[in-house]
């Protein structure tokens, strides 16, 4: 029997990371997947003054008098996934008027936690024993994958571009998305997409026994759906909010056509949901990242597929 | 090193976002206005106070609808804080999930569903009244019988049965294939039917105590006085101001403001949601109650005669239909008299638009609680499935069916009806007050993430709203039980009982695939 468990979308979240990390010992797990957008999207500059480290994120103006409180703020925004740094306001009034300047710290601040992350993956898991299959996702800069795959001699499997062995089953994966109203870093037309999830799918020697592993959810499931926006990206309200499918057809095409034992997906927070698309189960554990709630899967696989599974949230 | 705090112009909070974060989309205080406003606005502004006046008095309504919105203030700011402290689709409902048990939370949410699933309902029986009563009129100011004698079939209860499905049909069909073009309804219904309104309590306003002459303009000479002398014959006096009176009216006020928090549900998508939501909810709810207070000042001013009619009507119909064709005492009936005829021609349309408008947010909201309790595998996945235009099949059929029952309810009297909604519908206040109360101690982790960490004296302003939350909640709760029969009490346990076997089938399916709901919110453990 073979145990997994799949989890996406930590965006830069250190608490969901650890607890990743944790879930594999309480679950007992042969195989750990952390898949899809794995960074932040925030700085928070906590500014020095004479009294003390200046912050509003939490709403009204606030002084840090203490190291230990500075500390703890830290730690907290770290666990909401944003990226806070020390800094003066000389610097917060010339960053706010260089863009490019914050693209870059910003990038630095990304792979300076991913790292600090692997690192600790490394620490606290045997990846002789258990598999870590950790994937970018549309949101992810490219510069992170660099600093996974530095990882890789040290087991972490970086699971793009290859398929994965795990106990007699093959995996493989696809990052990008259909195109989103952010225009985020990994997306792709519909046609790009089919080409490039059927190139992997080409490498499979036996699709029936495999798992896509692709971070955009097929379209027209209840895990791809999501809250319509206006011209603004303003959400429509009407008595409610609007949810509408944003998935993707090229995935949806090539789960229906290729029928593989299961599928595992990510990208959409609200969506979450285990559902089977005409004989196929697929997943989507959503994510609730900002409360540093881990959300994920355990699934069980015995030698002649998909034997159970259960959602975990904590 | 100069040291200085940021403009405040620059930037609502001091952070930088990465250029494709999608943390752009935001609702402003406006929009949440305009939601708060619509979803009471019925029954509030056009119903309550002509109907009822005649018990309470003009200032034991206008008190009622002050002490509602004050009990009701906690209720909404403490909504407010908690969706802005944990921003999510579905309002305060995920964040009772985190709190207590998803069953709790689905039993509240089921309870909810089905008070507002009638409202619904009701509130289309309402429109139906609201509309015959005004065609009722405006042919005995054309003299054209066949329109009386069609607003005078609706009046009866086949009509309003009928009218109500009507009602329901229309809103079914928009809410399943036209939700593009609800977007733009819904602007046109605010607007037009609040210039209409505006128009009719000048009118009102403008007769003032001379109102019976428009009256017998239309019904004949001295027909207002023979109605005023004959509710004295019978009985009737004018009812002066009293604190009981006024207490006994809370029912309908309390009532009138319902479905304040519809807005609530689309919390998720907030960039500033301690702003948006709280502004605009509060907001909303004084807006909301200055246009009740003026509705019912203008029918105030209109001196004895809007009491006298309604008593006769309520009481002694069969007296009334003596002497005229008696259309439901209303804001529309009582305007269309003291309107030019060219203009009392807007009327009844007015009425069905007005309804429309304000029964949309319940249907549409209703629905999505549906689809979020199935997303949550509480309820069968079944209700979460969206059709191409993004609107839950399953989950607006089963709200349709609830506001058929609602229709079905509405024959069975109006008081009985307003307690099993108010109780069913508000209960929930009580229970997610308390999940307030508690939520900064049990989820200290949820917490200190938020943006509402403020303390007073120590303690967590959250928790002291959520004790307010939760006494006002329970009192909303009782009272409203004070005023059920053994039959609403029986009613609410069958659709209770319904509501936990479907949730235990729902369990017993999840155990079945693998997921199980104690696992599901489990505590993971420490880092």
């Amino acid at each position: 029997m073979t145990r997994i468990f799949f989890s996406v979308d930590s965006h830069g979240s250190t608490t969901v990371w650890r607890k990743w990390i944790k879930a594999q010992e309480m679950y007992k797990v042969d195989v750990m997947m952390l898949c899809g957008d794995l960074t932040g999207k925030m700085l928070v500059p906590l500014v020095k003054q004479e009294d003390g480290y200046y912050t509003d994120y939490f709403g009204a103006p606030k002084v840090l008098k203490q190291e230990e409180e500075v500390g703890d703020i830290e730690r907290i925004l770290e666990g909401s996934g944003i990226y806070p740094f020390r800094t003066t306001w000389d610097e917060v009034h010339q960053l706010q008027g260089d863009s490019k300047k914050v693209e870059r710290m910003t990038g630095e601040a990304i792979k300076r936690r991913m790292t600090d992350w692997l690192e600790l993956l490394i620490s606290a898991v045997d990846t002789h024993k258990v598999k870590a299959l950790v994937m970018p996702g549309n949101d992810d800069i490219y510069d992170v994958d660099e600093v996974i795959r530095k990882y890789e001699d040290k087991g972490i499997i970086y699971p793009l571009d290859k398929v994965v062995e795990i106990n007699g089953f093959e995996v493989v994966s696809y990052d990008h998305v259909n195109p989103t109203p952010w225009d985020t870093p990994r997306e792709a037309s519909e046609d790009q997409i089919a080409k490039a999830v059927e190139k992997q799918i080409s490498k499979l020697s036996n699709v029936k026994k495999s798992i896509f592993n692709f971070h955009c959810p097929p379209y027209g499931t209840q895990l791809d759906m999501a809250p319509e926006l206006d011209k603004t990206l303003k959400p429509v309200l009407r008595g409610g909010q609007v949810n509408v499918h944003v998935g993707s057809k090229a995935i949806r095409a090539a789960l229906l056509k290729h029928k593989p034992m299961l599928g595992l997906h990510g990208h959409i927070h609200e969506s979450t949901g285990a559902v089977s698309l005409e004989g196929v189960p697929i997943f989507n554990p959503g994510s609730e990242y900002g409360e540093g709630v881990l959300r994920g899967f355990v699934i069980e696989l015995s030698k002649d597929g998909m034997d159970k599974y259960w959602r975990v949230e904590g | 090193m100069s040291e200085q705090q940021p403009d405040s112009k620059l930037s609502d909070r001091l952070v930088f976002a990465r250029k494709a974060s999608g943390l752009i989309r935001e609702l402003t205080p406006l929009d949440v206005v305009i939601w708060a406003v619509g979803a009471p606005a019925v029954t509030g502004f056009l119903y309550f106070a002509p109907r009822s006046m005649y018990l309470y008095g003009l200032w034991g309504i206008i008190g009622a609808y002050v002490l509602s919105l004050l009990l009701l203030l906690p209720v909404a700011v403490t909504m407010a804080l908690a969706v802005a402290a944990m921003p999510r689709a579905g309002g305060p409902f995920p964040m009772m999930s985190r709190i207590f048990s998803p069953s709790i939370t689905f039993l509240v949410g089921w309870i909810r569903l089905f008070g507002f699933g009638f409202v619904d309902g009701i509130i289309s029986c309402v429109g139906v009244v609201l509309f015959a009563s005004t065609s009722v009129f405006y042919g005995t100011l054309t003299s054209n019988k066949a329109i009386i004698d069609f607003g005078s079939a609706l009046l009866a209860p086949t009509g309003i049965f009928i009218g109500g499905l009507i009602f329901i049909a229309v809103q079914w069909a928009l809410t399943l294939f036209s939700m593009r073009i609800i977007k733009w309804l819904e602007r046109a219904l605010f607007l037009i039917p609040l210039v209409i309104l505006a128009l009719m309590l000048a009118f009102m306003f403008g007769y003032g105590a001379n109102y019976p002459t428009a009256f017998n303009s239309v019904y004949g000479a001295g027909v207002a006085e023979s109605i005023i002398a004959k509710a004295s014959q019978l009985g009737f006096t004018q009812p002066s101001f009293s604190i009981d009176k006024m207490l006994l009216a809370l029912n309908v006020g309390i009532f009138a403001f319902g479905g304040f928090e519809t807005i609530l549900m689309a919390g998720g998508e907030v960039k500033s949601p301690r702003r948006s939501l709280f502004y605009g909810l509060i907001g909303g709810l004084f807006c909301v109650l200055v246009l009740f207070i003026i509705s019912a000042l203008a029918v105030g001013s209109m001196g004895d005669f809007p009491n006298s009619y309604s008593y006769l009507y309520y009481v002694h119909n069969d007296v009334l239909r003596q002497i005229i064709k008696p259309g439901e005492a209303s804001i529309p009936f009582f305007a269309a008299s003291a309107m030019p005829v060219w203009l009392a021609i807007v009327i009844p349309p007015f009425a069905v638009l007005w309804i429309i408008k304000s029964l949309l947010p319940y249907f549409i909201g209703n629905s999505r609680l549906v689809f979020s309790l199935a997303m949550d595998r509480t309820l069968p996945a079944q209700f979460a499935n969206v059709n191409k235009y993004g609107s839950p099949t399953w989950a607006t059929h089963l709200q349709a069916l609830l506001a058929i029952a609602g229709v079905v309810v509405f024959t069975q009297g109006v008081t009985m009806i307003l307690a099993i909604t108010t109780a069913s519908a508000l209960m929930y206040y009580f229970i997610f007050g308390l999940a307030i109360m508690v939520f900064p101690y049990v989820r200290k982790d949820i917490f200190e993430k938020s943006t509402i960490q403020w303390r007073f004296a120590g303690v967590p302003v959250m928790s002291v709203l959520g004790l307010l939350t939760t006494i006002v909640g329970f009192f909303i709760f009782t009272y409203s039980l004070t005023l059920v029969n053994v039959g609403a009490v029986t009613a609410l346990c069958l659709l209770l009982a319904i509501g936990l076997v479907i949730h235990m089938y729902q369990l017993k399916k999840n155990e079945k695939q693998g997921v199980s709901l104690a696992d599901v919110y489990s505590q993971m453990p420490p880092e």
